[in-house]
């Protein structure tokens, strides 16, 4: 069986939920780890294996558009499908450290994480703008879908 | 100056209302006398799901006021998606719905992606039927299916749920995960075979190699979601034989909407389903395939049109190859001629079938009877509309009677 990724929505949930645990341990509070755990698998699962442990391979089908908007809300700018893949794999290693609890609270890369997050969950969770006539939105994984 | 703490503590407290009236409806909605246990059990799992959501609201006023505003921003799309997910169960409800429908359909439905599967019908005010067969977070394990609720009860477009069901089948069996390489491979080599088509398109995009890349990610997503829906037709006519066919004409016939990216158009999918029928010898009347109708694709968008019916038209041959490999592992057949023949012979003679028939035998049974009798529409036949549907309810009665007598 192959991998199956997550739904839009549900990475978007996971992405506020890791950016609210990590505020709280930026806030050095009590946090739950989990969602950053899952949050850094499900964004895994959106990136193909790489063919030789060093080329790029590419992005899930559906994922290049709204990374790169994520990307350059961070003030980046992209020329290629492989930049959108190293800079997720490079925030999937971040969020794992961080679920491993192998990052100080005062670090300045928790608070970028936390903005990362917000995009994410920004670009994934906001309700599709544009319907097509079938009331049908364009939120890939997990649109209703009808005869027509 | 506008304190901030203030205004975290008004958002927060305004989207814990928010939530909580939603819980509440929930609660109101177990008063309700469901058909099945399905239903509460879909309660049951939208409240844990907005109770999680919920939580996330548990934040001192003076948090960071940008993850408040996203958190509130939260709640607001969870009651937005999921208020008519109520509608929908409360509407499940209405005695206009034809629940003799729902075991055998929930027996389908288990048949092909697990014990685990629940599911939901409802009559709803949309003339197309609809479900929510992706794995719906709040929902994983239901399938939805709606019907128009001006043909809420009317056996002959159950067929259609065949459609739906493929969609579950579509995902439950990893059938975009299985085909996506390939669909890769192949929009990469439709682009590159038309350069100036390609030009074209990336001047809309940009024209880097991002360009490029979410030029190709744009066709490939259009072009895996019209295979999802040939897929699901190709499934839906696997269930249900030839009266997939008669139903999806009698609901869409002739046709004539804009086209849709994420649709092959009319013809299109007639045409598969034609070639389908006769690759698995289903006997269909040939007017079903008559005169179809479609606007031409706007200008603007007939690049993107050709590029992703080039890429589908390509992916056919790996599509049809896992069909049949998933077909064959679910035991799916269509309904013969054998199957179809006692049912029919019962119906003429005014009588339901007391032997084992699948719901798709019934279904083209009925479909035949009200073929033969040009579609039953007089003012005089209504009494005989009646009597092939009551004859389609209760010969499936029968066989649920049959099979829990067999099971006991």
């Amino acid at each position: 069986m192959a991998d199956t990724v997550l739904s839009k929505f549900a990475i978007g949930s996971l992405a506020l939920k890791s950016a609210i645990q990590m505020e709280h341990l930026r806030r050095q509070e009590r946090a739950n780890l989990s969602p950053i755990r899952l949050l850094a698998d499900a964004l895994d699962e959106t990136t193909l294996e790489r063919s030789d442990g060093s080329e790029a391979y590419g992005l899930r089908v559906g994922f290049v558009e709204p990374y790169a908007k994520v990307y350059i809300s961070s003030g980046k700018t992209a020329s290629s499908e492989g930049d959108l893949q190293t800079f997720i794999d490079g925030a999937v290693g971040k969020l794992r450290r961080v679920a491993e609890e192998d990052v100080d609270p005062g670090h300045e890369g928790l608070s970028e994480m936390v903005k990362l997050c917000l995009f994410l969950h920004e670009e994934f969770t906001q309700y599709p703008v544009e319907r097509g006539r079938d009331g049908r939105s364009d939120d890939s994984l997990e649109a209703e879908t009808c005869l027509r | 100056m506008v304190d901030q703490t203030t205004v975290s503590k008004l958002r927060l407290a305004y989207a814990r209302r928010r939530i909580d009236a939603f819980l509440a409806q929930i609660d109101q909605l177990r008063a309700s006398s469901f058909p099945h246990k399905d239903f509460e059990l879909a309660l049951d799992g939208l409240e844990e799901f907005a109770r999680n959501e919920a939580a996330n609201l548990e934040l001192p006023p003076n948090f960071d006021e940008e993850v408040i505003d996203k958190a509130c921003f939260q709640i607001m799309e969870v009651v937005e998606r999921h208020t008519h997910f109520l509608g929908f169960i409360l509407r499940s409800t209405n005695v206009r719905n034809a629940f003799e429908l729902h075991d055998p359909l929930r027996a389908l439905i288990r048949k092909v992606i697990g014990d685990q599967a629940r599911v939901l019908i409802s009559a709803e005010w949309n003339f197309i039927p609809f479900t929510y067969p992706r794995n719906i977070d709040s929902l994983p394990n239901f399938v939805l299916i709606g019907t128009p609720a001006t043909d809420a009860g009317n056996m002959l477009v159950a067929p259609l749920a065949g459609h739906e069901i493929g969609h579950s089948i579509w995902t439950r069996h990893d059938f975009a995960e299985d085909l996506e390489q390939r669909i890769r491979k192949e929009t990469s080599q439709v682009l590159e075979a038309d350069e100036a088509r390609t030009r074209r398109l990336l001047d809309e995009f940009g024209m880097n190699d991002l360009g490029i890349s979410i030029v190709q990610d744009t066709c490939a997503k259009r072009a895996l979601r019209q295979l999802e829906e040939i897929a699901s037709d190709l499934l839906g006519l696997q269930i249900f034989g030839a009266s997939y066919l008669y139903a999806y004409e009698y609901l869409l016939a002739p046709s004539g909407y804009p086209q849709d990216l994420n649709y092959p158009s009319e013809r299109k999918r007639l045409h598969i389903l034609q070639e389908q029928s006769e690759a698995l010898g289903i006997e269909v009347d040939g007017e079903v395939y008559e005169r179809w109708k479609e606007k031409p694709v706007d200008s603007r968008r007939r690049d993107m049109f050709s590029v992703v019916n080039e890429i589908v038209d390509a992916c056919m041959m790996p599509l049809r190859a896992k069909l049949t490999k998933t077909t064959t592992e679910l035991s799916l057949d269509a309904p013969t001629d054998e199957d179809i023949a006692p049912v029919l012979s019962a119906f003429e003679k005014g009588v339901p079938y007391n032997g084992k028939a699948s719901l798709g035998a019934i279904a083209t049974a009925g479909w035949n009877y009200t073929r033969k009798r040009s579609g039953l529409a007089g003012d005089d036949e209504e009494k005989e509309r009646r009597l092939v549907n009551d004859l389609m309810l209760k010969t499936i009665e029968v066989n649920e009677y049959n099979s829990r007598i067999a099971n006991a």
